[in-house]
């Protein structure tokens, strides 16, 4: 066993369908160990130092929770969301460039992928004067490696049709990747847990603050108000004229969150932009103070809503928590467990093909094994 | 969510592959993501891919904050 930890999901099949599904993690709640007990000022760059994964998304919720604990104005909140949404553009690109490509025998853009996640990464030190190009790079790169058409031709594109004719047409990728995607049929209940939809402050202090203070255990199997939710792309682009009709023609899941994906990576340039005129009409980081010397901050990541909570008292920290993404999705009657529940196979090889698929579009944080047990 | 452990590069083969070296655990790794990494170097490892690369003391007090992680687990409890 190592410390990173792992998700194994093991499924039952009788041969046809499958029957159950038993997710387990050993993941290390290792947030709270580390901070407890150490000045509030450390707990950003403690955890970031724990956590390189969304590292920028971490940090940020770290130091916010803190601010808020501490009831300080916090510091840096667009340098924080640039950061954030750079890291997003990283994660997006990793699935659409590599990882989905490898998940439907297409050869993956493992070059091109390399050279923007390093060319990112190295901007996110940027001063706000150079944002506007970093953006602009990035859309470079979105016409030539991603979309394979000019951004104006693709933000017309608003049609299933369309985008059925641009996975035929577009010869990169992620494209092709997609195209795979769109032929298969969701299982009878993929559809069946709703999206978290966009997160306000009151939200967050009536429907996740109280229940994180209360039990602890909420990290590892949170509710929204005592129901799961799914967190990510496709919950933030529900709403995008694309995903909207994709979503309105019963399209397969794993597809919608893919073009959920691609459809939120083309907007982020935009993003970067309104970030460098020192604004933004929607907020990923986020902050509130429940009650004196308590702080949470919510910010959303490529993978979905991550939370963070921190006690200080004295300057101490004596309470932390984090809710990851992941713990909403993989949520025992989660988005995963529905994408799987009564979903057929004829062979084992399709299940795992499947069930690899499925995993993949809700995109777990650490690694994981699909063990297959026949019913 | 996924813990960063740093590994030290132990050689380095061709321009994108490297042997690191993980608590004891000798592994092959992409250096794709990252620039400018040399033979004694620390990196954060994710799926394979070296994503960030510490500096020395950086690297000595994540392993340290990891190693009085290690000591305690095995007694995981809920909260984060």
């Amino acid at each position: 066993m190592t410390i990173e930890g792992h998700l194994t999901l093991s499924v039952d099949w009788d041969g046809k369908r499958v029957t159950g599904l038993a997710v387990a993690s050993t993941r290390p709640f290792a947030a709270s160990r580390i901070t407890v007990g150490r000045p509030a000022a450390e707990a950003p760059q403690i955890v970031a130092r724990l956590y390189t994964v969304c590292g920028k998304a971490q940090r940020a919720a770290a130091a916010r929770a803190v601010a808020e604990a501490e009831a300080r104005d916090p510091a840096d909140a667009l340098e924080a969301e640039y950061r954030v949404a750079l890291e997003a553009a990283q994660e997006h690109l990793w699935r659409l460039l590599v990882d989905w490509p490898e998940a439907t025998d297409v050869t993956p853009a493992a070059e091109p992928f390399g050279r923007i996640y390093r060319r990112l990464g190295a901007s996110a030190g940027a001063a706000r004067g150079e944002w506007p190009a970093v953006a602009g790079e990035l859309e470079d790169f979105l016409e030539q490696e991603v979309l394979g058409v000019s951004m104006a031709a693709w933000e017309q594109q608003d049609e299933r049709a369309q985008l059925e004719r641009w996975t035929a047409q577009a010869p990169l990728a992620p494209a092709r990747a997609l195209a795979s995607l769109l032929q298969e049929a969701d299982s009878a209940n993929a559809g069946a847990v709703p999206l978290m939809g966009a997160v306000g402050a009151s939200d967050i202090l009536s429907r996740v603050a109280p229940a994180l203070i209360a039990d602890e255990g909420f990290c590892r199997a949170p509710t929204w108000a005592g129901e799961p939710r799914e967190t990510g792309a496709l919950a933030r682009m529900a709403h995008n004229p694309l995903v909207a009709h994709a979503r309105a023609r019963r399209g397969n899941l794993v597809a919608l969150r893919v073009i959920s994906r691609l459809a939120e990576l083309t907007t982020l340039p935009q993003r970067i932009r309104e970030l460098a005129r020192g604004r933004t009409a929607s907020p990923w980081l986020q902050g509130a103070s429940p009650s004196r010397g308590t702080g949470i901050a919510w910010v959303e990541t490529a993978r979905g809503l991550l939370i963070h909570l921190a006690e200080v008292d004295g300057g101490m920290v004596v309470r932390y928590s984090v809710v990851a993404p992941t713990e909403w999705n993989f949520h025992p009657r989660g988005a995963f467990a529905a994408a799987l529940d009564g979903l057929r196979a004829g062979t084992e090889a399709e299940l795992a093909k499947r069930v690899k698929r499925a995993a993949l579009s809700l995109d777990p944080c650490v690694p994981y094994r699909i063990e297959v047990r026949h019913a | 969510m996924c813990l960063a452990i740093p590994a030290q590069v132990v050689e380095i083969n061709g321009s994108d592959l490297a042997i690191v070296d993980l608590a004891g655990v000798r592994k092959e790794i992409s250096l794709s993501l990252v620039d400018g990494v040399e033979p004694g170097d620390y990196v954060i490892v994710h799926v394979g891919y070296a994503l960030q690369k510490l500096d020395a003391e950086e690297a000595e007090r994540t392993l340290a904050m990891f190693a009085e992680l290690a000591s305690e687990y095995g007694a995981p409890r809920p909260g984060s």
